[in-house]
């Protein structure tokens, strides 16, 4: 294969490589959304809910505990397949960027439950208990302490999930998901394609960094502690 | 009026090497307008006893009596309400980092329900009562020890409490620095009226800003009184022990036999070296002395003399330590 055939190839998957793209950003993006609005709470909920929390409640942290433990323990590749008549029930269909959303959905809100909660844990004891002298109400302290608080460790979280559910997308690539991975798999390894292989892990590489930047700066500017 | 009344308050965590009594039959009447001291040693109590007094801390049995309202009987409700007109200041300032000076006053007036320009407006002011009006902007990061304990202060000024709990507020910070802070307290507590209670290992503090001191040893009050009264004449082993801290004389001294003589006021005009001159009828040999505190004409102190190394001599001067009630001690190093 010479220079120019190779580009010429690369030519022609262009476009369909440009639709990878998007999908991915959709797929990553939307599930990345639904995962904190799902985690989020949960994760503040393990935290508050802990034996040395502002609101200790064994019985709903054990539980909701042991809950998270089991999905997060689940490898994503057999989750994607169990689920799929839940994601019939949900989207209708079990291929496509959007039915690789509940998948990931699922897989991921219990991984960013225990990173919030490991955030909201990292809030120094002493400002809780000062809140608590001035007479803050336990919900209140949530919203106006311990989440404002943790804000930049946060972040620092949120880019983390980013990129893990950036890596769980490409997968689905296997079960008929759309985005760079069905790309990576369709022509890169059933074709053989080594250059669109190539390019597609470039384009993850790259998607990887700009979020990870993101985060970082983002952190930046939001964290105080820092002169 | 007592604004603050403590009535056989027992506390006794129950952790998993057994049960710990941290607090045990305390009693204690601070009234409207005191500064009031509570000393210890670590481990005495001393913040158990604080976090008890709003209840931070839910004491095993007992009653917290604030302002007529007993703290145990309220409401979560009414129990938040209270804690408004109960500041707290912390040894490590306990500042929300994300927030400025400025916000961090605010946070207080905003749980109250005050409008944020009302709330800026007054956080404004009790930034310039403690000396920082100018650092508003400013996070607890770019801020000093003592300036964040000056931010603590007015955020602790913020809902016009009646009572500032401190719990160690100077322990972090050097000498000039407390001394500045303990300055600031005071002027509040003259200006203001709000009756400030203070948590310290340091018998300094005590003596700088307080009237009144309870001294708290193994969990129990061992003595309690106005702080002229306790200087003059400690009644207490503990007291006489922060009053006159052992190891700082004793740790200075090399190798020999001494005695320490600890006396009160009732001391004062005793010429106490001379009459054991005589007594024993013995060079004696003066190694220091020192008198902690003058109160009208009355010294409390401590004296060190040399052993004179003849066992008779030796019994002599202790018998008549003994037989004028003098307290002492020995060292042998
Ligand atoms: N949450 C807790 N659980 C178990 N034991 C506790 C707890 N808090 C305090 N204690 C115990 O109660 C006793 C008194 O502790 P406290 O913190 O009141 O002492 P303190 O006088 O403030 O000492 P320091 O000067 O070191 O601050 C200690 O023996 C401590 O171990
Ligand atoms: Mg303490």
């Amino acid at each position: 294969m010479n220079v120019s055939i190779l580009a010429a190839d690369f030519f022609k998957y262009a476009p369909e490589i440009w639709v990878g793209i998007l999908e991915t950003l959709y797929m990553v993006v939307v599930s990345t959304l639904f995962s904190y609005i799902i985690g989020l709470p949960i994760g503040v909920l393990l935290c508050v809910t802990d034996k040395d929390g502002i609101c200790p409640c064994r019985v709903f942290n054990v539980v909701c505990g042991f809950i998270v433990n089991i999905l997060r323990s689940i490898p994503f590749i057999i989750l994607l397949v169990a689920i799929m008549p839940f994601t019939r029930l949900v989207v209708g269909t079990t291929i496509g960027s959007t039915a690789t959303i509940v998948p990931l959905v699922i897989s991921a809100f219990p991984f960013v439950a225990r990173m919030v909660e490991s955030s909201i844990k990292e809030v120094d004891s002493g400002i809780i208990e000062a809140a608590e002298a001035m007479g803050t109400p336990t919900f209140k302290i949530i919203t106006k302490v311990l989440i404002p608080e943790a804000k930049p460790s946060l972040i620092v979280g949120a880019a983390i999930a980013i990129t893990t559910i950036l890596g769980y997308s490409t997968m689905a690539g296997f079960t008929g998901g759309g985005g760079l991975g069905a790309i990576a798999i369709n022509y890169g390894y059933y074709r053989d394609n080594t250059l669109v292989m190539v390019a597609t892990v470039v384009l993850l590489v790259i998607i990887v960094q700009l979020f990870q930047e993101i985060g970082i700066r983002a952190t930046r500017k939001t964290d105080k502690r820092i002169k | 009026m007592s604004i603050i009344k403590i009535e056989n308050l027992y506390k006794t965590f129950n952790t998993k090497n057994g049960d710990v009594n941290a607090l045990k039959d305390i009693n204690l009447d601070i009234e409207q307008g005191d500064i009031f001291g509570i000393i210890g040693l670590s481990g005495a109590g001393k913040s158990t006893l604080v976090r008890c007094m709003n209840f931070l801390e839910v004491p095993t049995s007992g009653n917290v009596i604030f302002e007529n309202m007993n703290l145990g009987k309220l409401s979560k409700k009414e129990l938040l309400k209270a804690r408004q007109s109960m500041s707290m200041i912390f040894q490590g300032f306990n500042l929300m980092e994300q927030r400025n000076a400025l916000k961090n006053v605010c946070y207080p007036l905003e749980i109250a329900g005050v409008k944020k320009a009302e709330a800026e407006k007054r956080a404004r002011e009790l930034l310039k009562i403690v000396g920082l009006e100018d650092r508003e902007k400013s996070y607890p990061a770019q801020l000093s020890g003592g300036q964040k304990q000056r931010v603590a202060i007015a955020r602790a000024l913020a809902t016009n409490p009646k009572v500032i709990l401190c719990d160690e507020a100077t322990s972090a910070l050097d000498p000039t620095t407390t001394q500045s802070i303990l300055e600031l307290l005071k002027e509040i507590n003259q200006k203001l009226q709000v009756t400030i209670i203070i948590i310290t290992h340091e018998m300094s503090v005590i003596e700088k800003i307080c009237n009144k001191v309870a001294v708290i040893d193994k969990s129990q009050i061992v003595e309690c009184g106005f702080v002229k009264d306790i200087f003059i004449n400690p009644k207490s082993e503990m007291a006489r022990k922060l009053i006159l801290p052992k190891d700082s004389i004793m740790r200075t001294l090399k190798t020999g036999s001494y005695f320490r003589i600890i006396f009160d006021s009732n001391f004062t005009h005793k010429p106490i070296l001379s009459e054991l001159i005589l007594e024993c009828n013995y060079p004696i040999n003066l190694i220091y002395a020192d008198s902690i505190e003058m109160l009208k004409d009355n010294a409390v102190g401590e004296m060190v003399i040399e052993k004179t190394g003849k066992k008779d001599i030796d019994e002599k001067i202790r018998q008549y330590l003994n037989s004028n009630n003098i307290s002492f001690e020995e060292a042998d190093k």
